[in-house]
């Protein structure tokens, strides 16, 4: 059985690219106003968004009202089944296969291409060979630091 | 604004060098997503990360 909906969540509009900015204004002016406003989420491919979870649209209206940035509220109420899936992010590593190309976000390899070669579920690590390296070049990297470019070995 | 960090450990950003909600130092500058909780008995999103301390949390970290 689910616990009783307390919150109800509404999304606001919002200049692209200050949703944080906006998310930390709505706190500080809900923690300085006492209202209830329950947590604000900011999701990061959901870009000009921000989502408000608070008793009543009335109270999200108060707490947007004049802040720099925010477009709109847009109306109605998210069901908490819709972002629940955005919460719980799974490792990236139960999607990654040998041979899979890939791109480095994160670490000294940022921003290349590479070829899985090896993959490490119990330490979330995985060997790849860097694609724009002039020579073979297997460097063993974080999980979390990759991006499925092309599933499989075409 | 100054560079945060996130905690590994529970996610709790930070500008400092300790975690302020669970006190570990593995910290990382690789994070994505906000979550402010104010009210965390009250809200379903804490409930759903398991989050029982009001603060700014990140929803990814690696």
């Amino acid at each position: 059985m689910t616990a009783a909906v307390t919150g109800r969540i509404f999304a606001v509009k919002t200049t692209g690219g200050q949703e944080k900015s906006v998310a930390n204004f709505i706190a500080n002016r809900a923690q300085m106003r006492s209202t209830k406003v329950y947590s604000i989420l900011v999701f990061e491919g959901m870009k000009g968004y921000v989502f408000v979870e608070a008793p009543n649209a009335q109270i999200v209206g108060e707490s947007i009202s004049g802040v720099k940035h925010v477009k709109s509220q847009i109306p109605g109420i998210i069901q908490f089944q819709d972002i629940e899936k955005f919460l719980v992010t799974k490792s990236i590593i139960t999607e990654l296969n040998v041979n899979d190309k890939v791109e480095v976000i994160a670490g000294p390899f940022k921003g290349m291409q590479a070829r899985i070669t090896r993959i490490e579920p119990v330490r979330k690590e995985v060997t790849v060979i860097l694609l724009d390296a002039p020579y073979q070049l297997p460097v063993t990297v974080d999980a979390d630091y990759l991006k499925i470019i092309q599933k499989g070995g075409s | 604004m100054p560079r945060e960090y996130a905690c590994r450990k529970c996610k709790s950003l930070t500008s400092g060098k300790v975690c302020p909600v669970c006190g570990s130092t593995n910290l990382s500058t690789e994070w994505s997503g906000l979550v402010v909780v104010l009210n965390p008995e009250k809200s379903d999103v804490a409930r759903s990360l398991t989050i029982t301390k009001p603060g700014r949390y990140a929803l990814r970290v690696s």
